[in-house]
Parts: C-alpha cells; sequence; structure tokens
C-alpha cells in the first residue's frame, strides 16, 4: 500500500479539512456548555418530528419484545403483588389511623403553606430517555421559550427529581438525582441530620441513591424521610427526596451514608413540573 | 489575425457512460437512505443500537473517499445527536473510520462479510471504550462499569447483530449498482488479446 501517495494526494488534504472543521464545530459546542449551540440546535430543530417518532416506534417495539422475554419476570411479579395485595389488605384495618397520622405530620410540617411560593411552569411532557444514561435522565417539551431557566428544579406532586442541564428553545433535558452529576443538600426530617445526596451509577440501575456524610452518631434510621435543605439557593427546603433504606459506617469510619429509594418513581413519569422560582432563590444560607 | 480559437466540445457520453452514472447515483441515494434510517432508531433513546457504524463501514467499502468522508459527517452527526454528546465528537470518529476502512478495501482487503464484521466490531468497540472513557474514566465516576456492562456493551452487541441485517440490505444494492469492474478488464483483456 502506497501511503506516501495517499498523503500527498487531494483526498488527503480535503480529509484534513474535512476533520480539521470537524473538530471546530466540536470545540464550539463544547464551550457552549449547557447552553446548546446553534448548529446542534439547527439540526435539533429539524430531528425533532423524527426523533418523536423515532421514540413512538421504539417505545411501541420495546413492549411488545418486553412481552415475550420479560413473561417470567411478569410472573414473578404477579405473584409477589398478589401477596403485597394480602398484606396490604390486613394492613387496611389501620388505614385510617395511618391517615391521620399523615394528615398531622403534613399540618405540623406545614408543607403546604411554604408552598405557596413556589411558581411552577406549565406541565411539562416527558418525551423520551436519553439515550444509554443509567441516571435515568429525560427529555421534556418545554424550553428556553417556556421560560425555563438551566439548573432549574424539575419536581412532581411526590417530590424532587431532578435539574434542567441542558437547554433548547422547545425541550430541555433533566438530569435526575440518582446522577453522579447532581449534589442536593439534605436533610432528615425525623432527626434533623443534614448531608448530601449524590448518584451514582451503581445503585441508579436498582433505582437508588446515596446521602452522604451523615454524622457518625446520627440516629438515622429505615423508613426516614430526605429532603432539600434550601441551604445553597438552588433548591427551596422541604422538597421531599426520598425515604431512608439502611444506613451504614463509611469505610473510613468518620461519617455514615445513607442508602435512600427515591420518593419519585422515574419509570413512570409522564409529566413533571419545573419550578421557576421560588422565596430563597439564588441565595446561600449564610446570605439570608 | 488570429483565428479566434474555439474551446473543445465536451465530447458527448456514451450509453454506457451515462448508465453507469445513473446506476452509481441511485446507489449513492440508497446508501444515504440507509444510513439516514440507521439515524432513526437511535434518535428512540434508552439502550440502542449504534447502527450508524456498519451502515457507514458497509459504505466505505464500495465508495470513494469522498463520500465516504459524506457518509461518515451525516452518521456522526446523527449519533452525536442522539447520544447528546458534542456535535461533531462522534463525526470525528466516523469520519476517520470510514476513510481508513475505505483506504483498507482499496488497497489491501477483499470485499467480504468476514473483513467486514471485524471491522465493524473494531469500531463498534472502539467507539464504546471511547464513549466509556470520556464520559466517566476521565471524571472517575463511581459505579461507571454499570456503563458499560448494561448500556455500552449490549449496545455494540446489538450493533453487531444490526451489523449482518444492514449488510443483507446493502449487499444487494452494491451487487445490482456497481459497475463490475474485474469482468470488463478481463473482456478488454480477452479484447487486446
Amino acid at each position: 500500500m502506497n501511503l506516501n501517495a495517499f498523503f500527498r494526494s487531494t483526498r488527503f488534504r480535503v480529509l484534513l479539512c474535512v476533520l480539521a472543521l470537524l473538530t471546530g464545530i466540536m470545540l464550539y459546542a463544547l464551550k457552549s456548555g449547557a447552553q446548546t449551540d446553534y448548529l446542534t440546535r439547527l439540526l435539533n430543530g429539524i430531528i425533532s418530528p423524527v426523533r418523536k417518532l423515532s421514540s413512538a416506534v421504539s417505545g411501541e417495539v420495546n413492549e411488545k419484545l418486553d412481552t415475550y422475554f420479560e413473561s417470567k419476570a411478569y410472573r414473578d411479579e404477579n405473584a409477589r403483588l398478589r401477596g403485597e395485595i394480602a398484606r396490604l389488605n390486613e394492613q387496611l384495618i389501620g388505614y385510617d389511623d395511618a391517615m391521620d397520622e399523615l394528615e398531622a405530620l403534613r399540618d405540623q410540617l406545614g408543607i403546604k403553606e411554604k408552598n405557596a411560593d413556589f411558581v411552577l411552569s406549565e406541565p411539562c411532557k416527558v418525551l423520551m430517555p436519553v439515550t444509554n444514561d443509567p441516571a435515568r435522565g429525560f427529555l421534556i417539551d418545554c424550553g428556553e421559550d417556556d421560560g425555563i431557566t438551566l439548573n432549574a428544579p424539575v419536581i412532581c406532586s411526590d417530590g424532587l427529581i431532578g435539574v434542567v442541564t441542558e437547554l433548547n428553545p422547545s425541550y430541555a433535558t433533566v438530569t435526575t438525582l440518582l446522577s453522579p452529576e447532581l449534589s442536593i443538600g439534605a436533610v432528615l426530617l425525623q432527626t434533623g441530620d443534614s448531608g448530601i445526596v449524590e448518584g451514582d451509577l451503581r445503585n441508579a440501575v436498582s433505582n437508588q441513591t446515596k446521602m452522604l456524610y451523615l454524622d457518625k452518631n446520627s440516629s438515622a434510621k429505615e423508613g426516614d424521610l430526605v429532603m432539600t435543605a434550601g441551604t445553597t439557593g438552588l433548591f427551596p427546603y422541604g422538597l421531599p427526596i426520598g425515604n431512608v433504606q439502611e444506613v451504614k459506617l463509611e469505610d473510613s469510619g468518620l461519617t455514615k451514608y445513607a442508602m435512600l429509594a427515591p420518593s419519585v418513581d422515574f419509570s413512570s413519569l409522564k409529566s413533571v413540573n419545573v419550578l421557576l422560582d421560588f422565596k430563597g432563590k439564588g441565595e446561600t444560607f449564610g446570605e439570608k | 489575425m488570429k483565428s479566434k480559437q474555439q474551446k473543445p466540445r465536451r465530447k458527448s457520453r456514451t450509453r454506457a457512460e451515462q448508465r453507469t452514472i445513473r446506476r452509481n447515483f441511485i446507489r449513492k441515494t440508497l446508501s444515504l437512505v440507509i444510513l439516514l434510517l440507521c439515524i432513526f432508531p437511535m434518535l428512540g433513546g434508552g439502550m440502542q443500537p449504534m447502527c450508524v457504524i456498519p451502515a457507514a463501514l458497509c459504505i466505505s467499502m464500495n465508495e470513494d473517499m469522498y463520500f465516504c468522508m459524506a457518509a461518515g459527517v451525516i452518521g456522526g452527526f446523527g449519533m452525536d445527536l442522539a447520544c447528546g454528546t458534542p456535535l461533531g465528537a462522534n463525526a470525528i470518529f466516523l469520519v476517520i473510520v470510514s476513510c481508513a476502512v475505505c483506504l483498507l478495501f482499496e488497497e489491501i482487503l477483499r470485499r467480504s462479510f468476514l473483513h467486514y464484521i471485524l471491522l465493524t466490531a473494531a469500531a463498534v468497540f472502539a467507539q464504546a471504550g471511547l464513549t466509556y472513557l470520556f464520559r466517566t474514566v476521565i471524571f472517575r465516576t463511581a459505579g461507571r462499569e454499570v456503563l458499560w456492562e448494561r448500556y455500552l456493551l449490549p449496545s455494540a452487541l446489538w450493533t453487531l447483530a444490526a451489523a449482518v441485517v444492514i449488510w443483507l440490505l446493502y449487499l444487494p444494492l452494491s451487487r445490482l449498482l456497481t459497475k463490475r469492474v474485474r469482468s470488463m478488464d478481463a473482456a478488454a483483456i480477452r479484447r487486446d488479446l
């Protein structure tokens, strides 16, 4: 093979020019960061209808394949759910008491009153999950044109979902709290212990996240509610994040960590709200 | 007085040449259609095979280098848009791979399924490896093996399975619409003799 001839040929020069152009485009896209560059916006605008169609087709095909390949899992799940129903029927007897307790807790917390300051976007439809993302990031059909800003919290009635990490005029990408890219100041409702909620790809697969840097003497226990601390100005105080599943001592022995089951079921999300404004937005703890 | 020099008139194309041009045009158009069809499932989200890579390699086996570059750019941009990577990152990868494969088939390798699948496997795993490296390894992301085990590796294996289908789609296209150089050369040699 005569490589010298190739390196001297016009083809090689054209190849170098194409690569230089692509490198330039990539650097420009990287520089634009989360505020997507114009070329990406243009291309995304063109493929947006195709994306929706592809997502619909893909969902339909996956559903069909799922029925065949996961039939054993469904059978097991069915059996498990039957057991669960039986157990829940037994628990129904104490349902009224639990409801009263829940109401009392709600009143105590005054969550409703505190949420009066929330400015929410219109309900945003979940378009599709991000390709090859174990942390279950997804795209929503609201964007810059709907008044959404970067890093705005995304919530639903069950609690915090994540934040907006990429913006386009007509849609946005949401990074969930399962992602290692997100760190959230959090506090335990029952004990008042504070820590940082940070995702981990390994845990994301089993729909779990982690609360780090809990005090070594923390009395956190299974079932405790974890919510946003509201100290950074990025999230309001009191948004439910999840419930403690187990508490363990870190390998270093200096702090504890808690495994959390998120309050939100990411697999069944159809519609979400973006929190546009709230009392204390942008104010860090010391500034108040 | 100088006589006005007339431009040499362009020689009209023979019927065989016209047919070749027409065939090339149809083949290239259909190749691009296959490539664009391969981008379609990738835009669906979730774990998806990167069908664009085998499609681009199929094109590189049969087309000239300029067309390979164009296919690499289009396919690469499609991958970038689907995977949320910075625009151009996968395009650079695919252009380099397409041109390298084009050179290999021009100079060294014979067009066969074995060569195609081996090169596809190399390209697919290289792409998965680079994604793994640039998304997690350099950031030392905890639990990064999950990305590899549950997404990139299955995606790469599905891509290899899809590569067989793409080959079967592309094979009749290249056979029917490619000028059979070898047989024509043989005919020319026979005529000269």
